[in-house]
């Protein structure tokens, strides 16, 4: 790679760099796992917190996984994390314009879903008060 | 010693628009939250890096925290996103936190940090308002509906 002259070369090649490593890194979502995802909140199990000395979390009912998520969450996320890395790997006006919509997509679940969902809360952890 | 508010460490941002150029992406899922007891006591002028002092881990939710990308529905990546909402605003924003088989005493908050950087930037910390806890349950975290954190940018 051929030493950058000006800082908008220099730039150009960081960032060419930067989403070629991210792609790779295990640590990164790439590629979603919507059948993990899809699997978790089909089963239903009991996703409450468990009370410390009284209850099991595996036997708290108070939260399902539909209380965190949707199917239309779970494929929007699919779509967003396929849109970005199309994005990084071939960024121009049409992946990005992908990218933005799939983005503008799972925004738009995640509202629905929350509009929707029973239970009340209105920020932080549904974890059981102590 | 307590936490009192939520907020943005402003060292951090400030980092991230000028010369040092601070390398927070926060579309990266390799960010990491911690949990936080109330008995620390965020400066969000002077905080800069994550440690563990006043840390809450245990089964299932090891110390330095859990990545985003494993820590949404049954192991699956939170999927953060920045988007314009409402108008003038960035909202930054992700799936619900839902880490099962945990065992938690008492947290009162959740610190964000990029654990892919060599500094363990702090981003955020978002109080919950009250302390919570888990029995081999679900650390779960339902965000608002106007996300993690907005920034107007257009006052």
């Amino acid at each position: 790679m051929a030493k950058p002259k000006t800082y908008r070369d220099a730039v150009e090649q960081a960032n060419a760099l930067v989403a070629e490593a991210r792609l790779a890194d295990p640590e990164e979502h790439f590629p979603y796992k919507l059948d993990e995802a899809t699997a978790w909140l089909e089963a239903g199990a009991p996703a409450g917190p468990g009370a410390p000395g009284q209850l099991d979390g595996t036997d708290d009912t108070s939260r399902t996984p539909a209380d965190y998520t949707s199917q239309q969450i779970i494929d929007a996320s699919a779509d967003y994390v396929e849109a970005q890395a199309a994005y990084l790997t071939h960024p121009n006006d049409d992946t990005r314009g992908d990218y933005e919509s799939a983005r503008d997509r799972l925004q738009a679940a995640r509202l629905d879903h929350r509009q929707h969902r029973t239970g009340g809360f209105v920020i932080g952890a549904a974890a059981r008060r102590v | 010693m307590a936490v009192t508010v939520s907020g943005l460490y402003v060292a951090n941002m400030i980092d991230v628009l000028d010369a040092t150029q601070l390398a927070i992406d926060l579309s990266l899922t390799s960010h990491k939250l911690s949990l936080l007891s109330n008995s620390a006591t965020p400066n969000f002028d002077t905080d800069v890096t994550w440690n563990s002092t006043n840390e809450v881990f245990g089964t299932g939710w090891a110390t330095g925290g859990v990545a985003l990308s494993a820590a949404a529905a049954g192991g699956t990546s939170a999927v953060p996103t920045l988007t314009i909402s409402p108008t003038g605003t960035a909202m930054y924003d992700m799936n619900d936190v839902a880490v099962a088989s945990t065992t938690l005493t008492n947290a009162r908050a959740v610190r964000l940090y990029a654990d892919a950087l060599a500094g363990d930037n702090l981003i955020v910390l978002v109080n919950f308002g009250a302390d919570f806890s888990t029995s081999n349950g679900t650390f779960g975290i339902q965000w608002a509906a106007a996300g993690v954190f907005t920034i107007d940018l257009t006052p």
